[in-house]
């Protein structure tokens, strides 16, 4: 069940944020493998320089463990407040405080459990 | 423990050996030589030890029980609670072990000074530390030792709780006799906190106690000075007053002695806690008796202790009646010794200093009353004396003391019985003289006692040198104590020998006027007192009789003829002439009545007071032809009065010499009577000592001028004293001179009254410092925050110094910036910055930067800052304290208490805050070092589980190729059980975690809670073993989920658990059960998943497994000291 559900038309995008690069292929298996294209940056700012050039970027899925300028929550909120319709899935080593992840977002632990983190690409893509 | 064998005992027998402080041990290194030297040596170590004030006490059940619960649970011969001193360790409690201390050089607990944990030696014979130890080579040989540290809540290991064994254990210690080793040393530090907590307690209230004591003194020298100020007789307040409060003085009993004419006993007139037989014993005794004897014999205070330990033969009355602490101290009235007070107490062996400071004070007033009184009794005998020698002719005088019998007489009184002139006689050598017939009108003991005497009596007497018969008149007056008792009679004697020769002779009529006119002519003839002047105008000349002529010392003859008045004026002292001058001219040019007194300076004499009255005498034309008048001899009368202002003065003079403020205060009221302010009517010397004030200042100014913004309290209190008539006692502060005073104020009629006042700030502050500390320390251990513990720290320096602002700063690297935290101040004292520069506020940046503390009473005189005082001053510092905090050489943080006024540091201000800091320091590293391992612990969980992510993805990638993701799965489901178990224990700082957790974290990662029912009682895993336990419990669910009750919707799991009774000690019992699931079948291969279940939950099997058909069964067992191991 790969993403031939739906050959017509294009796939959605979920944008990657992962420095570590085996964790970002592993992170790029598991958003093909919900059947959407994967769009892997390495930095926050990165991210958000994608964010700001394209439009069709319907999730995205971050390690909150990204060093950086701007950290994991930090980002999260920020996304949150400029571009309210873009879901969230994000993973880091330790969970943070609930109460900080913004609204509708998902956090899943590490090491990662191949069928939630699917699974909760898939609700959020589609 | 019966464990003892010879060896044990002839080691006791020996007793401790002189120790050595320094210990030098030939197998240790120079460095852990040198190290563990210091550990021992350490002074903060050294004064927590003390603090618990538990050395060379007796022995106590709560360590005795702990020392034999731990020779049990270690099943040593020997347990000992043992505290390491500067040179030797002390047993507290001891198992198996005959001698209560050892020196160091025997010491095996030294060593576990330097110990984290336990110092566990499985052989003596074989460390090098101990190898040597005489209790290793020789008796009782020991060879195996284990301590757990004492460790005080500050960090300092006081001693420890150590186990000895005769026979070597290569083994060591069972998990679980380390275990309990560790909880019974524990529970002995808990002891022994609680032994501190209450040796602070005892001491607050042991201060207490002698605050409500010098609270009594202060009492009673207040009630003693208003009885001294109001009362017409204070002696007999005194005794009500020291009788109400022996208790609370420490004495019990006091004696009151007059010292009896002839100064050879004394005599007992006022006594409190004596019974009624030793008040007869002492109602007249010998001076070589009791001890107040020896005070009457040197005239000074005399203070004993331990009275009953001597043998001293001179104390054998006063150690029979069972006194142990003595003091007594003489009464002096008039320069001369009257009598004596002394104190005693039986259960005590000696008085404080406190008390015998209270005691001469007492005496002093007793002196003082008694100098009153005597005054005042001679004053008013010596005009009787007057008068009566103005009344009587050829007269003796006469004063008997009623009790003795003894009287003063004059020369002529002996005259006129023909006795050898002497001051003293007794009345009976007198009376003696009467003869038999009329024996019946002599006074009496009982008719002198009852004041009964007739005034006037006529009786013959034999004189006694010459045996002739003379008639003699005596009179009787009485003078009275308070009480209206009569205690002396005085009076004259007169030969009437003549007169009753007249009287015969004459007719009775005739005799009266005859009598009388004699009388009054030899009266003024022989009294010697009175004499006759008359100046003549028209010649100038002064004619004086023979008794003017002896007051001015001249020839009758000449002052008969008659003198000059400059003649007679040459004998006036000079002062007193110009006023005699004065009032001659009024006499002369006015007509005033001429009444003068003055001195004569008469050459062999004494000086000589004379009283002098006249009139001028004019002829029927208005001219005046005489001046004529009376001298009288007034010199007795001046000395008395003399002798009165003087005990007046004395009397003042006391409250001069007390070392109490004493103040006489009126109360000043407004228009609609309510009391404003009270003015000063008397201050004494030491009042102005208390307060630094010159006393001549305070007289006739108010409270309210005196000390501008007073608290109101000190016009109100005093005002109540006046208006309820109540004394109250009081401590309290003048903030103005930041002085505290603790004292008495009594009322002393209409608007005035007494305060009688001790300086106690010294120790209200010291007070204030303790608690603060005691405070703080509480304050230190909840506080879980560093910034909030140098709030609370600062906030105590403030309070109990009262100063403007207390902060703590830390200071950069370069040893120069100041970064200021929260702090205290006091209200609307300003805030201070966050970012300084040390140097801008002055040269004694160098001195912190050295470790030094500065100190700076007045920031415009010390050199360091006087030229940064404007800088100063811009931060309302005038006054500091600057304590450095040094870590590793480095000054890190500054302590600073800063003040807008000048103000002398006192050194116990300064060592508190230094207290302060340092706690604040240890709190401070102790939440750093917390804080920095949590870090440290974060960070690790992070990378490790970055880490297991990496792997599971490795593994995914690698096995890409597989077509059958089932491994894959099962592999990634491994790794996350793993993760978790660690998740949990990180979470808990890789404490032990409870059983319940552990199974929760696994079943909620295998499946829908719900269906695995958990039930057990609390077990805390240690971190191996909850490991162990999430990966087996794992493979159960895992393997449930695919072939049993976890395969269906309809199957259940039970997890249970106990601690059940196994083969050695307790065994935790885990049993999973399913039911509900398909019908079993066991399986056939054995793979990675059943191989993990079968090594148990520690590694070490216990696992059983029933395939039963309704669902299989899995036992866990493990003992619970494995689960348990930290």
């Amino acid at each position: 069940m790969m993403a031939g559900d739906r050959d017509d038309g294009p796939r959605p995008v979920v944008l990657v944020l992962q420095d570590e690069p085996i964790l970002a292929m592993t992170m790029r298996d598991f958003v093909e493998e919900a059947g959407c294209e994967a769009l892997v940056v390495r930095t926050a700012e990165a991210a958000i320089r994608i964010l700001e050039e394209r439009t069709d970027i319907r999730v995205v899925f971050a390690d909150l463990d990204v060093r950086g300028s701007m950290m994991g929550i930090k980002l999260a909120a920020l996304i949150r407040d400029r571009w309210p319709p873009i879901e969230l899935v994000l993973t880091g080593a330790l969970p943070p405080n609930l109460d900080h992840i913004p609204a509708r977002g998902v956090f899943c632990d590490k090491p990662f459990r191949e069928a939630k983190v699917v699974a909760a690409i898939r609700e959020f893509a589609t | 423990m019966a464990n003892k064998s010879a060896g044990w005992e002839q080691f006791g027998g020996r007793g401790r050996i002189a120790s050595r402080p320094d210990v030098t041990d030939p197998s240790m290194s120079p460095e852990s030589s040198a190290l563990l030297n210091r550990a021992l040596q350490d002074r903060e170590r050294l004064a927590v030890l003390d603090a618990y004030d538990i050395m060379d006490t007796v022995p106590e059940e709560g360590f005795e029980d702990l020392a034999q619960l731990t020779a049990l649970a270690c099943a040593t011969p020997v347990a000992l609670v043992s505290l390491v001193a500067r040179d030797r360790q002390w047993f507290k409690a001891r198992v198996g072990f005959p001698s209560c201390e050892t020196d160091l050089d025997r010491s095996v607990c030294k060593f576990a000074l330097a110990e984290p944990d336990l110092l566990v030696i499985p052989d003596l014979t074989a460390d090098s530390r101990t190898a040597a130890n005489p209790l290793v080579t020789g008796e009782p040989r020991i060879r195996f030792y284990a301590g757990a540290p004492l460790r005080s809540p500050e960090g300092h290991t006081v001693g420890s709780l150590c186990v000895i064994d005769t026979k070597p254990r290569p083994n060591g210690l069972t998990a679980t006799q380390a275990g309990h080793l560790r909880r019974c040393a524990r529970q002995a530090m808990s002891l022994l906190e609680l032994r501190r907590a209450t040796v602070e307690k005892a001491v607050a209230v042991g201060s207490r106690d002698a605050a409500l004591r010098r609270e009594g003194h202060l009492a009673i020298l207040a009630e003693a000075s208003a009885a001294l100020l109001t009362a017409s007789d204070p002696s007999r307040v005194i005794e009500p007053i020291l009788e109400t409060s022996t208790h609370s003085l420490g004495f019990e009993q006091c004696f009151i002695y007059d010292l009896a004419p002839g100064g050879r006993s004394v005599r007992l007139t006022g006594s409190i806690g004596v019974d009624e037989a030793m008040r007869a014993a002492l109602a007249d005794i010998d001076l070589d008796k009791p001890l107040c004897g020896i005070v009457v014999q040197t005239g000074q205070p005399l203070v004993l202790a331990h009275v009953q330990d001597g043998p001293e033969p001179r104390y054998a009355m006063a150690r029979e009646s069972g006194v142990d602490a003595y003091a007594g101290y003489p009464i002096r009235s008039r320069g001369r010794l009257s009598g004596v007070i002394s104190f005693g107490s039986s259960t005590q062996g000696a008085f404080d200093e406190d008390t015998l400071t209270f005691f001469a004070t007492i005496a002093r007033y007793l002196s003082a009353v008694r100098e009153r009184l005597d005054g005042e009794a001679a004053l008013r005998a010596s005009e009787m004396r007057s008068r009566l020698a103005q009344e009587a002719a050829r007269i003796g005088t006469y004063e008997a003391d009623i009790a003795s019998g003894l009287m003063t007489v004059s020369p002529e009184f002996c005259r006129l019985f023909g006795l050898p002139v002497s001051p003293l006689l007794s009345v009976d050598a007198a009376t003696d003289r009467i003869v038999p017939e009329d024996a019946h009108l002599a006074s009496t003991q009982a008719s002198r006692e009852a004041g009964t005497t007739p005034p006037q009596a006529t009786y013959r007497i034999r004189r006694a040198d010459d045996g002739a018969v003379r008639w003699v008149t005596r009179t009787a007056s009485f003078v009275h104590d308070s009480e209206g008792r009569p205690v002396r009679m005085l009076g004259t004697v007169q030969d009437v020998t003549e007169i009753q020769e007249t009287l015969r002779l004459l007719g009775e009529n005739q005799e009266r006027l005859r009598a009388a006119d004699q009388r009054l002519q030899v009266a003024l003839v022989a009294s010697g007192v009175v004499g006759l002047w008359d100046w003549m105008v028209d010649t100038d000349l002064l004619h004086g009789d023979a008794n003017f002529a002896r007051l001015y010392g001249l020839d009758a003859g000449r002052t008969e003829a008659g003198l000059t008045m400059e003649q007679y004026q040459e004998f006036v002292v000079p002062e007193d002439l110009e006023p005699l001058r004065a009032r001659i001219r009024d006499t002369f040019e006015h007509g005033a009545d001429f009444h003068v007194e003055y001195r004569l300076a008469i050459p062999g004499h004494d000086l000589r007071w004379v009283e002098c009255k006249g009139q001028l005498i004019h002829d029927p034309d208005g001219q005046p032809v005489r001046f004529s008048g009376t001298a009288v001899d007034i010199t007795e009368r001046k000395t008395a009065e003399a002798r009165l202002a003087a005990s007046e003065a004395h009397w003042r003079g006391l409250f001069e010499r007390l070392s109490e403020g004493f103040i006489v205060g009126e109360v000043i009221r407004d228009e609609a009577g309510a009391v404003r302010d009270w003015r000063y009517v008397e201050v004494n010397r030491a009042w102005g000592e208390l307060v630094s004030i010159d006393p001549a200042r305070a007289v006739g100014r108010t409270i309210r001028e005196m000390f501008p913004g007073i608290e109101d309290a000190w016009v109100h209190e005093f005002a109540d004293v006046v208006e309820t008539g109540r004394p109250v006692s009081f401590i309290r502060q003048v903030g103005a001179l930041a002085r505290w005073y603790e004292g008495r104020a009594f009322p002393l009629g209409s608007e005035r009254f007494g305060v009688i006042f001790l300086e106690v700030t010294e120790r209200v502050q010291a007070d204030a410092r303790r608690e603060g500390l005691l405070e703080f320390g509480d304050r230190m251990r909840t506080d879980a925050d560093a910034a909030e513990v140098v709030k609370a720290g600062a906030a105590t320096i403030g309070r109990v110094l009262g100063v403007g602002r207390v902060g703590y700063g830390t200071v950069g690297p370069d040893g120069e910036t100041l970064v200021v935290g929260d702090g205290w101040s006091a209200q609307g004292f300003p805030a201070l910055a966050e970012r300084h520069r040390l140097d801008d506020y002055g040269l004694y940046a160098e001195d912190l930067r050295q470790g030094r503390t500065v100190v700076i009473p007045d920031v415009r005189e010390d050199p360091r800052t006087k030229a940064t005082a404007a800088a100063l001053d811009a931060v309302s510092v005038r006054a500091l304290i600057n304590l450095p905090i040094v870590e590793k050489g480095r000054m890190v943080a500054i302590l600073f208490v800063n003040d807008d006024r000048p103000r002398e540091w006192a050194g116990p201000e300064v060592a508190f805050v230094r207290q302060i800091a340092e706690l604040i320091r240890q709190a401070v590293e102790r939440r750093h070092a917390e804080a920095r391992q949590d870090l440290l612990n974060h960070e690790l969980s992070h990378r490790l589980k970055n880490t297991l992510a990496m792997v599971t993805s490795i593994a995914n990638q690698t096995l890409r190729s597989l077509s059958d993701r089932g491994p894959v799965e099962t592999l990634q489901r491994r790794i996350q059980a793993l993760a978790s178990a660690h998740d949990l224990l990180l979470r808990r700082n890789w404490s032990p975690a409870p059983l319940h957790a552990v199974c929760e974290g696994v079943v909620n990662n295998a499946a829908d809670a719900g269906r695995i029912t958990l039930d057990g009682p609390d077990v805390a895993l240690g971190p191996a073993a909850a490991m162990s336990a999430s990966l087996l419990l794992h493979e159960l669910a895992t393997n449930a989920a695919k072939y049993g009750a976890l395969s269906n919707d309809a199957g259940h799991v039970d997890l249970r658990w106990s601690v059940e009774d196994g083969a050695d000690g307790p065994d935790l019992v885990m049993r999973w059960q399913e039911r509900g699931g398909p019908p079993v079948v066991a399986p056939t291969s054995r793979g990675f998943g059943s191989r993990l279940i079968r090594t148990g939950l520690v590694g070490t099997g216990g696992v059983d497994t029933a395939y039963n058909p309704d669902g299989v069964v899995t036992v866990m067992r493990a003992p619970m000291v494995e689960v348990q191991r930290t």
